[in-house]
């Protein structure tokens, strides 16, 4: 049954409720495996956020990296070897014109075509550009027809 | 090593990334962060997601923590303001618990071995808890069922000492009104 007193001034060593009552409403646990799905969550969901992601994330951007200039080096190494020196200048038009008609039909328009002075002028540079490396292309192309 | 010193090595821990620092801090205090969010929201289904949030919280935060209070100290006072943004977000008060007193012990609790008789009175209080606004609420679970010093509870709250005790006085006050006003037979003995 209830059982109140009149309210008296309580210092820090008493509490309100009894010990009984302290005790039951501390006996209260979390639930089995909410940690391990905290840590599921930490886990999973945030890995970019702490430094062992942006550790992975670093690791990410030098392998890129890596890929990219291995990439480049294996795209320079397919790429038709550069004009010798000795070789005779000859324009776009010319290279294009001993292409076979698909390729022909595929080029029209292209934007080489129309400046073939700028070609020419740079077909012997060291600085490639994919316009020089196609009319290379199709001016062997052309030699291997003839 | 003192616990507090160990707890502190676990912050550490959470500062380089390693998420074992969260599972000692769990260990150490996820008991008490589920058992204050539960009785600070009323609902078992939010101190769950409340205690995730919590501890995901104290894992980002972990870098932030000045160490002019001791880490259970800091934890409490994560664990109090979330619950309280909570209920101003939802802008509403905690569950009634009048009718679902008993049901809303979980298994955890009856497995701690808590017999009837205290299992009625855990509800009862409880009742009176989540009728209790939010600031009363907070000052009396703290000291009464977390058994906080008025040192500890001035610092969770940013309280002077003087106004906890006050505080603290005028929540015991309107908990025993809420006890002696009730029509139901309580059974909840107070001092």
């Amino acid at each position: 049954m209830k059982e109140y007193r009149e309210q008296e001034p309580l210092d820090d060593e008493e509490f309100f409720l009894s010990e009984r009552q302290r005790h039951s409403l501390r006996a209260m646990l979390a639930p089995a495996g909410l940690g391990a799905r905290i840590q599921q969550r930490l886990v999973g969901l945030r890995p970019a956020m702490t430094p062992i992601g942006l550790r992975q994330l670093s690791a990410a951007g030098l392998l890129g990296f890596l890929s990219f200039f291995g990439a480049q080096v294996l795209v320079s190494q397919l790429s038709p070897a550069p004009i010798p020196s000795n070789r005779p200048v000859v324009s776009a038009s010319e290279s294009v014109s001993s292409a076979d008609s698909v390729t022909q039909y595929h080029l029209s328009g292209v934007a080489l075509l129309e400046n073939s002075n700028y070609y020419t002028a740079t077909l012997d540079s060291p600085e490639s550009s994919p316009e020089i490396a196609l009319a290379n292309y199709l001016h062997q192309r052309g030699e291997k027809n003839e | 090593m003192t616990d507090d010193q160990k707890n502190l090595a676990a912050l550490k821990r959470c500062c380089t990334g390693d998420v074992r620092g969260i599972g000692v801090l769990f260990d150490v205090f996820g008991d008490r962060v589920y058992r204050l969010s539960f009785n600070l929201l009323g609902c078992h289904a939010e101190a769950d997601d409340a205690t995730q949030e919590i501890f995901l919280r104290i894992f980002d935060k972990a870098g932030t923590f000045a160490g002019r209070s001791q880490v259970s100290t800091w934890v409490h006072r994560l664990t109090v303001n979330f619950c309280l943004n909570l209920l101003k977000v939802r802008k509403r008060r905690p569950l009634t618990l009048v009718d679902g007193g008993l049901e809303l012990q979980n298994s955890a609790e009856r497995e701690a071995g808590a017999d009837l008789e205290s299992r009625e009175t855990v509800a009862q209080v409880r009742s009176l808890l989540a009728r209790l606004p939010f600031e009363a609420r907070t000052i009396f679970v703290l000291r009464e069922i977390e058994g906080c010093s008025y040192q500890e509870i001035g610092e969770i709250l940013a309280l002077p000492p003087g106004t906890v005790m006050s505080r603290l006085s005028r929540a015991r006050d309107k908990f025993r009104l809420l006890a002696t006003g009730s029509e139901e037979n309580l059974g909840v003995k107070v001092k």
